[in-house]
């Protein structure tokens, strides 16, 4: 197989399983996300990937050669590193080509090259700037530049961006995936920024307590949560307490609500999670007339410009609709509302 | 004499001076008089005529510093130099790799090694020199182990000789070249080494063109400041060396004591002094400039 494979991969230091028997599949030329919360192993895996760390147990296959053996100076993966670390002692065309150097490339041949790379990442000219003189974006691009110098197979990226600010952060994001197109090269980016991985990545892969949680695209992963653990943690997300009732339709509170599907092997009565995004419930002012779905009590309304969020006390969960502001619905808080949860986007969770 | 390259590079994290009252000026005048009057009558007497009945009498001649152009002190000079020299890019040669595995190391363990190479710091040069003289030595001493071990026929007395100065200066300064290197390489960014693995670099070769360049200043400082521990040692030559091994320290207090020839031996010492003063400014200047800029 073309690409990269984990199979079985774990790490543990001492009773602690950092990263726990995973098992991957990334195919050539995709960007791929490890995306979770701090301490899920995204890192360490990451780390194991570059053979910074040494497996407690699984392979690595790349290209269907196993390399988990394989030192990390002879896997020519490039890798930029939270802190970039860069080398203070050298100037910019110093970094960049401190891997040709090791390699014995002619001074002239690097040189070349060197300025290559920079016109790359949209540096031409700055081989000679020392690397204090540069400010937090261009050191960014030092830092991406020096990675890809040896034509790496594999781009490992360690957070790469979480230094820089908001805005730097989302230019460099859209950059850096540009970049990655354009080379086409396998590349992996560790982030527990669920933006930055919806922006950037061809697949996702979720994980928390050293376990891969789902793997999907960002569409998937946000519409399609495979457990409660993914709809939590992606974006904003309301997860409602509700009982499985019939093929159809599941029991919040006293109401029954209809619903896409609800999985196979599920017993009838036993406790589930209906998981529905803010943007797929519908409000509407509470008009006397009985109501099929939802109704409760609004308890606070904000307005962030692009779009109105309301949170509703529903007896005992408050639940969140978005909606734009050309929707024209005037609430405040106190006011009663009906809502209606889009069917086909409600999706039941086994808890 | 290291005082002053100490007080140089310790001087900036000091608190602010008191900003109220003479409350340091008693101390301060004290401890300026104390250095200030010797350090005058010595300049004094270096420039004084020498009189062979009663040591110097009043004068201002450069005759004794025109003296040290005689082979005695030439020679004595060039091998305190080559001592100094020697002792401090061996220590600091085997004090970087150990510094370097040190940072490496558990918490616990760097917090042992450490107070116990602070505590070693508390051994004088003097005890240090004759706890080498016993373990040289013929009836008790390490020879006699090498006979156990069946290396040697019989027990030898294993000193005078300059294997036994350079291995006894090497113990006595290692502490230190230690101690001065570990801040600046605990402090290193363990990911700028990764950084060059990553990019193709062994082990020893990121070690090499990554971190060493990167502790560049401090490595200098070390250098210089075990080599100004070095130049000015009396005990351990006189101990452990033969005469050909004996230092400017040791001509200085023949040259007053038992030759009686109290202006040239203060001229030496001024000499001493200077290069000592010079090389201790030139280790602060470098130990400043040579800090990791981030």
């Amino acid at each position: 197989m073309q690409g990269l494979r984990i199979e079985g991969l774990s790490k543990a230091f001492g009773e602690v399983r950092a990263v726990d028997a995973v098992d991957l599949a990334l195919p050539q030329g995709q960007f791929v996300c490890f995306l979770g919360p701090s301490g899920c192993g995204k890192t360490t895996l990451l780390r194991m990937i570059a053979g910074l760390e040494t497996p407690t147990g699984g392979r690595l296959l790349l290209h269907g050669r196993d390399i988990t053996e394989v030192p990390v100076h002879r896997r020519r993966f490039g890798m930029v590193f939270q802190s970039l670390a860069l080398f203070p002692h050298l100037s910019v065309a110093g970094n960049i080509g401190y891997a040709l150097k090791l390699r014995g490339l002619h001074p002239r041949d690097r040189a070349a090259r060197v300025e290559e790379l920079l016109q790359l990442v949209r540096l031409p000219g700055l081989g000679d700037r020392h690397i204090d003189a540069l400010s937090g974006g261009q050191r960014q691009r030092v830092a991406i530049a020096r990675a890809l110098a040896q034509e790496p197979s594999l781009m490992l990226l360690d957070e790469p961006l979480s230094a820089l600010d908001a805005k730097l952060r989302e230019a460099m994001q859209i950059e850096l995936r540009q970049l990655q197109q354009q080379l086409k090269i396998t590349t992996i980016l560790v982030t527990h920024d669920q933006r930055e991985a919806m922006t950037m990545a061809d697949l996702i892969v979720v994980m928390a307590d050293g376990k891969v949680q789902q793997v999907g695209s960002p569409l998937e992963v946000y519409e399609k949560p495979a457990n409660r653990f993914v709809a939590d943690f992606i974006g904003l997300n309301n997860l409602l307490p509700a009982a499985a009732v019939e093929p159809g339709a599941v029991r919040v509170g006293n109401r029954l609500l209809p619903v896409a599907e609800v999985p196979a092997g599920i017993g009838w009565g036993s406790a589930v999670t209906l998981s529905v995004r803010p943007e797929n419930v519908r409000l509407k002012r509470a008009n006397g007339h009985d109501h099929a779905g939802l109704t409760g009590e609004v308890v606070f309304v904000r307005d962030v410009g692009n779009a109105v969020e309301t949170h509703v006390r529903c007896g005992e969960s408050t639940v969140i609709a978005v909606f734009p502001p050309r929707d024209g619905i005037q609430v405040r808080p106190g006011d009663q509302v009906d809502l209606d949860l889009d069917r086909r986007h409600c999706r039941v969770l086994v808890q | 004499m290291s005082t002053a390259a100490f007080a140089a590079t310790e001087g900036r994290t000091l608190p602010p001076p008191v900003a109220h009252g003479m409350t340091l000026f008693w101390p301060t005048l004290v401890i300026g008089l104390l250095f200030l009057i010797p350090f005058f009558l010595l300049v004094q007497v270096s420039f004084a005529h020498r009189d062979p009945g009663g040591l110097w009498s009043p004068g201002f001649e450069f005759t004794h510093y025109q003296a040290f152009l005689q082979p005695l002190f030439l020679e004595t000079l060039t091998f305190s130099a080559f001592l100094a020299i020697l002792v401090a890019l061996a220590a600091t040669a085997l004090a970087l790799p150990f510094a370097h595995f040190l940072t490496r190391m558990s918490r616990r363990a760097q917090v042992v090694w450490l107070v116990f190479l602070l505590s070693t710091l508390a051994l004088s040069e003097v005890l240090i020199v004759f706890a080498w003289q016993v373990m040289l030595a013929r009836r008790i001493g390490l020879s006699n182990i090498l006979v156990f071990l069946g290396i040697l026929d019989e027990p030898q007395s294993l000193s005078p000789n300059f294997g036994a100065l350079f291995v006894c200066l090497i113990h006595f300064v290692l502490p230190y070249t230690v101690l001065l290197l570990y801040p600046a390489l605990s402090r290193l960014d363990r990911q700028v080494t990764e950084a060059a693995r990553t990019m193709g670099a062994t082990n020893f070769r990121a070690f090499m063109t990554v971190t060493v360049p990167m502790v560049r200043g401090p490595l200098i400082a070390a250098v210089l400041l075990v080599f100004i521990f070095t130049i000015g040692t009396f005990v351990a030559p006189l101990v452990l060396g033969r005469p050909e091994h004996w230092t400017l320290a040791i001509l200085i207090q023949r040259t007053a004591l038992t030759t009686g020839n109290m202006p040239f031996a203060a001229a030496m010492a001024m000499f001493l002094l200077f290069t000592t003063v010079v090389i201790a400014i030139a280790t602060a200047w470098l130990g400043g400039r040579g800090e990791i800029k981030r």
